[in-house]
């Protein structure tokens, strides 16, 4: 038998891997000025719209009675969305396969709707000095390559700073799973069309962990939170759920 | 300008590529997944642009950056309740590999000091350095892994292996 060192010496990076991380770790370096120029011109366009539309309801609607206010949803907190303290669930594996929707062609469709359904997720607050990254996916269900099935999109979130992580998962519900069908549904509450439930608690080391999950429209919704302070993770939701 | 962009990518992957790979491989125990991990690493490494002391703190710095993107992968609610499509690690099934998968079936702590200690052959000190753990925890986890290693391998090979 090897020893782990011998088995080890044997270990190469795929040729391919490699390749691809060097054209990764050149791209990133260079700033897409198109991407730029296609933003900033998407923006200006919304803003000429929304101006436009806005005068046009200014126009037609009738005056408000002075005093009147418009309904506010008043700022999520922690507290209001607490579950009593649960065991572990036990839930199935499901087999299948994610890849990238951004670099997918035939996933352009998917990927604006999700976008559109979830704006947040490109300005989310997380505490100071904490690295996060996006990546719009999709999750093909299958037992093996060759029987995979029709994909649905997902959104992957990951911010930390050393031991400290923040991460949201979004996932089209016919992505099977999850809490919320395995005994967590009967805690949700609504706030602003979301159906959200927060669970607390610590890990081995001691460390702060938050876990929310919830729904919205055709998601489910998780994320697990290991903080600080309880107010980042109170700030991380509030930003999502604007 | 792009060339000497492309050059130091290259330069830096080649030099840590592998040992990020291993490592990354021995966490994650997917091949598909520590793809991932190295690419995540890596870009990390161009975003950051560490400046190392000397070529042990470079090394301890890919070390610790895999093993943070090994557990962020592993944080992922999603991954509680998925599994990944097996790609098995092609020689796995030869008898000769045996040890590395009861390695693998180790739990990922024990399975972090295993590879620093036995294949890139820091000592238990070095370790905690890397880890920001008590050399005391390190010796006792290596321990551990060991006697789960044994018990594992039982009706086996013996430790020597190791």
């Amino acid at each position: 038998m090897k020893t782990y060192k011998e088995i080890n010496e044997k270990i190469m990076v795929p040729k391919e891997v490699r390749n691809a991380t060097v054209d990764k770790m050149i791209y990133k370096q260079k700033p897409n000025y198109v991407k730029v120029i296609l933003s900033l011109a998407c923006m200006l366009l919304i803003a000429l719209g929304t101006l436009q539309v806005m005068k046009m309801v200014q126009s037609s609607s009738p005056k408000m009675d002075t005093g009147q206010t418009a309904v506010k949803h008043k700022q999520f907190h922690i507290k209001d969305y607490l579950v009593p303290k649960q065991d572990e669930v036990s839930t199935s594996k499901i087999f299948g396969m994610i890849s990238d929707l951004d670099t997918d062609p035939m996933g352009k469709e998917m990927l604006e709707t999700i976008q559109n359904d979830f704006p947040t997720v490109e300005h989310l607050i997380v505490p100071k000095g904490f690295e996060s990254k996006l990546f719009y996916r999709q999750f093909k269900r299958g037992e093996n390559y060759e029987k995979l099935e029709k994909g649905y999109p997902l959104i992957d979130y990951y911010a930390e700073k050393g031991d400290y992580t923040l991460t949201l998962r979004i996932q089209d519900n016919h992505i099977p799973q999850c809490v919320i069908r395995d005994g967590g549904e009967p805690y949700l509450k609504g706030y602003k069309g979301y159906q959200i439930a927060v669970s607390e608690g610590t890990d081995q080391e001691g460390n702060k962990l938050f876990w929310a999950y919830g729904t919205y429209k055709n998601y489910d919704i998780e994320i697990y939170a290991m903080v600080e302070r309880a107010a980042d993770f109170e700030q991380f939701m509030q930003s999502f759920l604007k | 300008m792009a060339i000497q962009r492309k050059e130091e990518a290259e330069r830096i992957v080649d030099t840590y590529g592998d040992a990020v790979y291993k490592f990354a491989l021995s966490l994650t125990r997917h091949k598909d997944v520590a793809d991932d991990v190295f690419q995540e690493v890596f870009l990390r490494y161009m975003k950051k642009r560490p400046v190392f002391e000397n070529e042990k703190h470079a090394r301890a710095w890919f070390y610790i950056v895999t093993k943070n993107c090994c557990r962020t992968h592993f944080m992922s609610a999603f991954i509680r309740h998925s599994a990944p499509l097996d790609q098995e690690i092609p020689f796995l099934n030869d008898p000769d590999y045996k040890l590395y998968q009861y390695v693998l079936e180790l739990p990922v702590k024990y399975r972090i000091v295993i590879h620093l200690f036995y294949y890139e052959g820091y000592s238990t000190r070095e370790i905690a350095a890397i880890l920001k753990k008590k050399e005391a925890t390190v010796r006792t986890q290596l321990k551990r892994a060991r006697t789960l290693l044994k018990k594992g391998m039982e009706g086996s090979d013996s430790l020597e292996n190791l």
